[in-house]
């Protein structure tokens, strides 16, 4: 293995400006950080043009920027479901996260299980959806240190003592920063990422002569693979239901995830939501950019290590095709990229920890500054978990549990968008639901032994699984609760619909200094 | 809890249909068998690929109508 010092020296640089950012990201727009709202949610004051980073650089992740060329370079045109997913989901963003914005705003949410308890006055069932959350999210951190690891094996050197080195850094300026941090360091990591594609969609065709070139090239290899291995540009019919399920499927899991919540929460108003829902898409224009890059490595002959296998197509590419310096910056690109992800899916999973579990169970009364250090901690805990998995665990195996955490994150549909709606949702039917939709996308998985996300359930070929769970989670919850309102115990929102809607001028104040109502014990039970 | 309803529904329903438009970007997308297919190729790259590429831009639209004809309702709403 031979070490490229040029490629390493621009990725320390470059790490080293994002590690300065990250701290003076404490500085920023300054408040109190002893306070979850601000170390968590940076205050909800994030304008259009800082959530747009933020959640461009959450929601796609380096892990993504590895995996969807990855997927295009093993299997061809399949791997371009990240394209209909990343469009269709924001028609969705701009129906629904406006109303959860707003309320959670209004009472002084920071979690989507914050949500939960309150509306259905069930700290148990947002006990389940912060566990789904916190479990659909932990291997998801992993997943960016993976997207790390394949640069820096690529760069030559021992990716274990580099790979703690970034996460002490990262570790430490979000424990210092909270999530002005990432969304500092968005800003440089989106623009070294649009830099890299752009010139990596333009430069890497013009070295293999052009667009017709390249496909006419995969066309050939393909053609000359048994048919079970091909890699079609165009999609074949048998996997029709298969992409349509999973593009549909990814699209109603994602704004479900706690890191993408969080950014969710983070921004100032609902205008700033909706006009992300339409300036957002660009990222899916580079994401579907990013894609072709895969078809560019069969084109280009490719053959990745062993090691990582088709996830290394990328990064083999690069090597391939770009002069060292600027492989440096790509590579540099990735790994900043992970960071920001990593960053704000610790800090979400750690406010679900602060909030749903420690505060919940363990102690109810405690102060504002104890909260917030409760997830400062819960944070740290959270990424050296994630670090150790990585490295005792197969990398192929922590993509399975990715995998299987969108199956389990869908089912938290009904109690965090439907919910927003329906008001006669029935909370036992809602547990149920959840737990039935869990429990088949298991099974499904379990059959498939974690490989894919596809199953034949009988009907209409192979489908995404987690589409069929949250098809039985919504056909247990519409009966379940039909049934309850029959026997006149219909379920009702325990939040009034007014609070669905701003106030009235003068009676909120601008930043968290609202006492967060799910300190103060809930009327009724509880559960 | 009824005296607390919001003050201004009639503000809000304004634009409202415009919502429909979003099921738009579902129906040109969730039905691979209508667009996955070669030709015509756009300076060689499949029909089936451009073609999703060209919804990125069309979604947009899409969403960027239903905002700008939903927001004289919300513009009373969305006070911050």
């Amino acid at each position: 293995m031979t070490t490229h010092w040029d490629e390493l020296g621009i990725f320390i640089g470059l790490g080293g400006l994002v590690t300065v950012i990250g701290f003076f990201a404490a500085r920023w727009r300054r408040a109190d950080l002893n306070h979850l709202e601000e170390w968590g949610l940076a205050g909800r004051t994030f304008g259009t043009v800082i959530t747009w980073f933020l959640l461009g650089g959450d929601l796609y992740t380096a892990y993504t920027f590895v995996a969807v060329p990855g997927l295009v370079y093993g299997s061809g045109s399949f791997g371009l479901f990240a394209l209909p997913y990343t469009i269709i989901v924001y028609p969705l963003v701009f129906l629904t996260m406006p109303r959860l914005w707003q309320v959670a705003r209004n009472r002084g949410y920071v979690t989507g299980s914050d949500y939960v308890r309150e509306r259905f006055d069930s700290r148990l069932f947002a006990l389940c959806i912060a566990i789904t959350g916190i479990v659909a999210t932990m291997p998801y951190i992993a997943l960016q240190i993976f997207g790390i690891k394949v640069v820096l094996a690529n760069m030559g050197i021992s990716p274990e003592v580099a790979l703690i080195i970034a996460f002490v850094v990262l570790a430490a300026f979000t424990y210092v920063s909270g999530l002005r941090a990432p969304a500092l360091i968005a800003l440089v990591k989106d623009t070294l990422i649009w830099a890299v594609v752009l010139v990596a969609i333009i430069y890497i065709p013009y070295k293999l002569g052009g667009f017709g070139a390249i496909f006419h090239r995969v066309e050939q290899v393909s053609a000359a693979l048994p048919k079970a291995k091909a890699k079609p540009d165009v999609l074949q019919p048998t996997l029709f239901n298969g992409y349509a399920t999973i593009a549909l499927g990814s699209a109603l899991a994602l704004f479900l995830y706690p890191h993408a919540l969080t950014g969710v929460f983070s921004s100032a108003s609902q205008k700033v939501l909706k006009r992300n829902a339409s300036f957002l898409p660009a990222y899916s224009f580079m994401l579907g950019m990013i894609g072709l890059l895969g078809f560019m490595a069969i084109a280009a002959g490719v053959k990745p290590t062993k090691a990582f296998g088709n996830n290394g197509a990328i990064a083999d590419l690069f090597q391939t095709m770009f002069p060292t310096w600027f492989t440096g910056v790509a590579f540099a690109a990735i790994a900043i990229g992970a960071l920001v992800p990593a960053a704000v899916m610790s800090i979400a999973a750690a406010n679900l920890f602060s909030r749903n579990v420690w505060r919940e169970f363990v102690q109810p009364r405690m102060s504002m500054a104890r909260e917030a250090t409760i997830s400062k901690v819960a944070s740290l805990v959270v990424k050296i978990g994630a670090l150790a998995f990585i490295l005792a665990v197969p990398t192929t195996d922590i993509i399975y549990f990715q995998t299987a955490g969108g199956v389990w994150m869908i089912n938290a549909l009904p109690a965090l968008v439907i919910a927003l709606y329906v008001k006669r949702l029935d909370k036992w039917s809602m547990v149920a639901g959840w737990a039935a939709g869990v429990g088949l996308g298991t099974y499904a998985l379990v059959k498939v032994q974690f490989a894919t996300s596809l199953y034949d359930f009988g009907f209409g070929g192979k489908v995404y699984i987690g589409l069929a769970a949250i098809i039985l989670n919504l056909i247990v919850v519409s009966l379940g609760s039909v049934v309850a309102a029959l026997l006149g115990g219909a379920g009702r929102d325990r939040i009034p619909e007014a609070e669905y809607h701003p106030h009235r001028a003068g009676d909120v104040s601008l930043t968290g200094t609202r006492q967060a109502p799910v300190t103060q014990p809930a009327p009724g039970t509880g559960v | 809890m009824a005296m607390s309803m919001p003050p201004t529904p009639t503000v809000r329903r304004r634009g409202r249909w415009a919502l429909v438009l979003l099921v738009i970007p579902f129906v040109a997308l969730l039905g691979p068998g209508w667009y996955a297919k070669a030709e015509p190729r756009l300076s060689g790259i499949p029909f089936f690929i451009w073609y999703q590429f060209l919804w990125v831009f069309l979604g947009v639209v899409v969403t960027g109508v239903v905002y700008a004809l939903n927001r004289r309702g919300e513009d009373e709403e969305d006070r911050p």
